[in-house]
C-alpha cells in the first residue's frame, strides 16, 4: 500500500517540527552553558589576578633584603655569585633609598653601598618597573626536597652499628633533584612547565623608595602595557602579531594598586611568646632575668615572630588604570 | 450492487490500529523527549541562575575587599554615612575618656584635626608636590626624609597627621622610649610587690625622656623599699618616696607619645593598629589623664581598659600580639543590629547608630580561649556577627530566585590583619545553603580612605604630571 503525500508530507512536517524544537532547545542549553563558563573564566581569571597581588606584595617584601645582581657583573669568589644581602627599600640605617649593602668601614655616613645602579633607567631604581610573569619552572633555584628526615634514626635493626643513633650521615636538606655541582644546583632548570605559561602575572613599579604600583594580571600578555612597550625581540613572542597581542590583552583582567613597604616588623615584647614558657627551651633566651613575670624556669623565645622582609603597610585598589605602571 | 474498489478503500482497521499505535508511540517519544529536554533546560537554568547569582556575590565580596563598600558609600550624603563623623561617647559609664570626643574609620583627618581630636600644630611643611620621575609620572609622596631635616628640634614638635610621611624605623622620632618591664600592679603603693618580687618602675621613670608634654611636670611620687636585703629587718620595710619635678626637660621626645595619643581617639581601635607600623608599642607616657604611676596612659597598660586585654593580668607595655592574642578588634558593619550579649543572635533587628556604634569601634573582643564560653563565647560571637553582616545581595528579587548573601568582615587576631569574605546562596525551592568562605587579600583601611573623596563621591587619582588630584579622607 502506498501512503499519499499528504500523509508523507504531515509526518515530515511533524518531525521536523520536533526535531526543531529539541535543536532549539539544544542550542539555548549550549548557548546558556557557554555564557556561563565565560562568567566562570572571567571569575577564574580574577581570582588568579588577585592572587598576583599576595605574589606581588610577597615580592616586594623579599626583594627588599635578597641579594641583587650587580650591575655591569655581579661578583664572585671561587666562581659563585656573591649577592650581599639588602637592608630594606628604604635603608633601615639612614632611610636612604636602596638597596644597600654593608656599610663599608671607613666611609662616610651610615649605610653601604648601592646594590643596584639606582642612577639607571633599569630596575629597582625609583621611575622603572619589573615584569614577573608567573610561571611553574621545571626546578628552580635552588630547589631542595621536602623529605623532612635524611637522617632517620634506625630504630629497626639492633644489628645495625647505627641502631638507636641519632646520626648526621646525610646532607640536610638535599637538592630536589641530583645535579653534578653545585652552579647547577644554583642556577635549576627555569625552563617553563608546559601550561603554565600565559596564566597569570604582576608587574611592580617603583614610584617612591618605599611606595609601589602593582599591577595584577590573568591573561597571556605576559604583563606587558602595550604593543609600543615590547622591543622586536619580545614581539616575537607574540608572533610579531599586534591584533593577537592585542587580543589577549583585551581578553585579560587587570587591577591596578598602590602599596607602601615598611622595614617595621612585628614587634617582640616580653610577653608576646608567653605560651613557649618551658616549652621551647631549644632557642635563646629573649626574656631578661630580672625581668616580671619571670621565675627560674622560664624561657621566652622569638622564634615564631621572625620576618626580615618587611610588612606591606598600605594597600589601595586604584579606581582607574595609572598612566604610569 | 457496486463494489467499492480497492484502490480507493480507506484504512482498514488493522492498519488503522496500528497507524494510532505508531502515531501515539511517535507522539509519546516526542513528548517525552520534549519534556525531558524541557526539564534539561529549567533545570540549567536554574542552576545557571543559582550560579551566576554565587558568581555575582563572589563579585560583590572583592568590590568590598577592595573598596570597603559595605562599611562606607562615598557616593551617599553624610546623612547616610554613620562611620564619617565624630562626636562624644556620651558619657557612658566603666567607659575610658567617655566625654573625649572620637572619630570612626571614615571621618576625615581634616575634621579630626577641626575638632581638635588630632590637630595639627608645628612648623614641619607638608611635603607639596611629589617629584617628577625620570620617565615624566608623578613620583609618590610618601618620602623618606634626610637626615638633616629629622634632625631639627621642630621634627619632634611636629603633630597632626601627616599623609606624606613615611614612618621609617631610623627615624628617632619613630621610637618608642618605654620602660618595657614597667608593670601596673598596685600593692599598697609599695614598689615591690611581693607577687614578682619586682617593682613597677625597676628601670627608672621613662617619662622623663619621653612624654606627651615638652614642659617640665611634677611627677607622682613613687614609693619603694629601697633594700629588702637589709641586715636589720625593721630597715627592710622603710618606705622611700622617691619624687621628680622640673621633667621631662630639654629633648623631651614627644612626637611618638603625641600620636599614640591623638590617634587611639580618631578611628577606632582597629584603625588605631592599621596606622601604626608593625613594631609600634602601644604605650605612652603621658601628663594627663588616667595614668600609672610611672605615668603610662592606662588605655596603653590597664587590663580591660578599652585598648587593653586582660590576658594573663598583663600589666606592662605590649606590641600589636600581644593585644590582639586574646582578644580583636574589628570593623562593625554598621547596618548590623543592635543587640547584646547573647546566645542566640536575633535575626532581624534595628541598626546599631550613635553612640552604641561608636562605642563598639573603642573596645576589644575575646577571640581566644577566653571566648570558648559564657559571657566570652557571646562577646566573640557579638564581634563576628557584626563584623561578618550578612546582607541581601539583591534588594527584591522573585520569590523563587536563589537568596544570595554576602559579607566581608574584618578583624584583628594574634597581628593579623584579616579580611573574611562570606557568600552564602540559599535556595527557597529545595533549601540548599552553600557557603563560600575565604580569606582575601585587599585594600586596607588607609588605602580606602585615599579612594574617596573628601566630601563625597570617589577621589580621582592618577600619576600623569598635571593630573588632577581630589582632596581624600586623609588630606589633612
Amino acid at each position: 500500500m502506498l501512503s499519499s503525500p499528504a500523509r508523507r508530507g504531515t509526518i515530515l512536517i511533524i518531525v521536523a517540527g520536533v526535531s526543531a524544537l529539541l535543536a532549539s532547545l539544544a542550542l539555548a542549553f549550549l548557548a546558556r552553558m557557554r555564557s556561563d563558563t565565560e562568567e566562570s573564566q572571567h571569575l577564574l581569571q580574577y581570582a588568579q589576578a588577585k592572587i598576583m597581588l599576595a605574589a606581588a606584595c610577597n615580592y616586594v617584601q623579599e626583594s627588599s633584603r635578597l641579594g641583587w645582581d650587580r650591575y655591569p657583573a655581579t661578583p664572585t669568589v671561587d666562581g659563585l655569585q656573591i649577592h650581599d644581602e639588602a637592608y630594606g627599600w628604604v635603608d633601615v640605617r639612614d632611610g636612604t633609598t636602596g638597596p644597600k649593602g654593608k656599610r663599608v668601614s671607613g666611609t662616610p655616613g651610615f649605610s653601604g653601598p648601592e646594590l643596584a645602579d639606582l642612577s639607571a633607567n633599569k630596575w629597582p631604581s625609583v621611575g622603572t618597573h619589573v615584569r614577573c610573569p608567573m610561571y611553574r619552572m621545571k626546578r628552580p633555584p635552588y630547589a631542595i626536597k621536602l623529605n623532612a628526615g635524611h637522617n632517620y634514626m634506625v630504630t629497626d635493626n639492633p644489628a645495625s652499628p647505627d641502631y638507636c643513633w641519632p646520626l648526621l650521615k646525610n646532607r640536610d636538606p638535599r637538592p630536589a633533584q641530583d645535579v653534578d655541582n653545585y652552579p647547577d644546583f644554583a642556577a635549576g632548570d627555569k625552563t617553563p612547565v608546559v601550561d603554565t605559561t600565559g596564566k597569570a602575572w604582576f608587574r611592580v613599579y617603583r614610584d617612591g623608595p618605599g611606595t609601589f604600583i602593582v599591577t595584577c594580571g590573568s591573561g597571556g600578555s605576559d604583563g606587558f602595557k602595550n604593543w609600543d612597550e615590547l622591543s622586536a625581540t619580545e614581539q616575537l613572542q607574540f608572533n610579531s602579531d599586534r591584533p593577537f597581542f592585542e587580543n589577549l590583552r583585551n581578553a585579560e583582567v587587570r587591577l591596578h594598586y598602590r602599596i607602601e613597604w615598611s622595614a617595621a616588623v612585628t614587634e617582640v615584647t616580653y610577653h608576646n611568646l608567653q605560651h613557649e614558657i618551658a616549652r621551647a627551651t631549644e632557642h635563646y633566651e629573649t626574656w631578661p632575668p630580672n625581668a616580671s613575670h619571670t621565675w627560674s624556669s622560664s624561657r621566652r623565645t622569638q622564634t615564631w615572630m621572625k620576618n626580615p622582609v618587611g610588612t606591606i603597610r598600605t594597600i589601595q585598589r586604584l579606581i582607574i588604570e595609572p598612566s604610569f605602571w | 450492487m457496486n463494489r467499492v474498489p480497492a484502490a480507493v478503500a480507506a484504512f482498514t482497521l488493522i492498519e488503522m490500529m496500528i497507524a494510532v499505535a505508531l502515531g501515539s508511540m511517535v507522539i509519546l517519544v516526542a513528548m517525552s523527549g520534549f519534556r525531558t529536554a524541557s526539564q534539561t533546560i529549567t533545570v540549567a537554568n536554574r542552576l545557571s541562575l543559582e550560579n551566576s547569582m554565587l558568581r555575582s556575590g563572589y563579585f560583590e565580596a572583592q568590590m568590598q575587599l577592595d573598596f570597603w563598600t559595605n562599611l562606607d558609600d562615598p557616593t551617599r550624603p553624610d546623612t547616610e554615612r554613620p562611620l564619617k563623623g565624630d562626636q562624644s561617647v556620651g558619657g557612658k559609664l566603666n567607659w575610658p575618656y567617655q566625654t573625649d570626643r572620637r572619630g570612626l574609620p571614615f571621618t576625615p583627618m581634616k575634621k579630626l584635626s577641626d575638632d581638635g581630636i588630632w590637630a595639627k600644630a608645628g612648623t614641619v611643611p607638608r611635603v607639596s608636590s611629589p617629584a617628577t620621575l625620570p620617565d615624566g609620572s608623578r613620583g609618590n609622596w610618601v618620602m623618606p626624609r634626610p637626615l638633616s631635616e629629622i634632625s631639627l628640634a621642630s621634627w619632634d614638635l611636629d603633630r597632626g597627621w601627616d599623609p606624606t610621611f613615611y614612618w621609617a624605623p631610623h627615624d628617632p622620632r619613630t621610637w618608642c622610649r618605654a620602660n618595657m618591664a614597667e608593670k601596673l600592679r598596685d600593692n599598697g603603693g609599695i614598689g615591690n610587690d611581693g607577687v614578682d618580687n619586682l617593682p613597677k618602675m625597676i628601670s627608672g621613670r621613662y617619662a622623663i625622656f619621653g612624654n606627651t608634654s615638652t614642659t617640665p611636670l611634677t611627677l607622682d611620687n613613687y614609693n619603694v623599699r629601697p633594700d629588702l636585703n637589709h641586715i636589720d629587718p625593721a630597715q627592710r620595710q622603710t618606705i622611700q618616696a622617691v619624687s621628680y619635678s622640673g621633667y621631662p626637660g630639654a629633648n623631651i621626645h614627644s612626637w611618638y607619645y603625641n600620636q599614640l595619643n591623638s590617634l587611639v581617639r580618631a578611628m577606632g581601635y582597629a584603625a588605631f593598629c592599621e596606622y601604626l607600623p608593625a613594631n609600634s608599642i602601644y604605650t605612652w607616657y603621658s601628663n594627663s589623664g588616667d595614668r600609672t604611676a610611672g605615668g603610662i596612659d592606662n588605655l596603653g597598660i590597664v587590663p580591660w581598659y578599652g585598648f587593653t586585654n586582660g590576658d594573663g593580668d598583663q600589666r606592662n607595655s605590649r606590641g600589636i600580639y600581644r593585644n590582639t592574642y586574646s582578644c580583636s578588634y574589628g570593623y562593625i558593619n554598621p547596618r548590623s543590629w543592635d543587640y547584646g550579649l547573647t546566645a542566640t543572635p536575633p535575626l532581624s533587628g534595628t541598626p546599631l547608630n550613635g553612640d552604641t556604634l561608636r562605642q563598639r569601634y573603642y573596645q576589644c573582643y575575646e577571640s581566644d580561649y577566653g571566648a570558648t564560653e559564657n559571657d566570652g563565647a557571646k562577646r566573640l560571637r557579638w564581634l563576628l556577627s557584626h563584623a561578618n553582616h550578612p546582607e541581601q545581595l539583591l534588594d527584591s528579587r522573585p520569590s523563587s530566585w536563589p537568596e544570595v548573601q554576602v559579607s566581608v568582615g574584618r578583624i584583628i587576631k594574634n597581628a593579623h590583619h584579616v579580611a573574611v569574605a562570606k557568600v552564602r546562596r540559599f535556595s527557597p525551592l529545595n533549601g540548599e545553603l552553600i557557603e563560600l568562605s575565604w580569606t582575601g587579600l585587599g585594600t586596607t583601611l588607609r588605602g580606602a580612605r585615599q579612594q574617596r573623596h573628601q566630601t563625597i563621591g570617589w577621589a580621582r587619582w592618577d600619576n600623569a604630571s598635571g593630573a588632577t588630584l581630589d582632596p581624600h579622607l586623609d588630606t589633612p
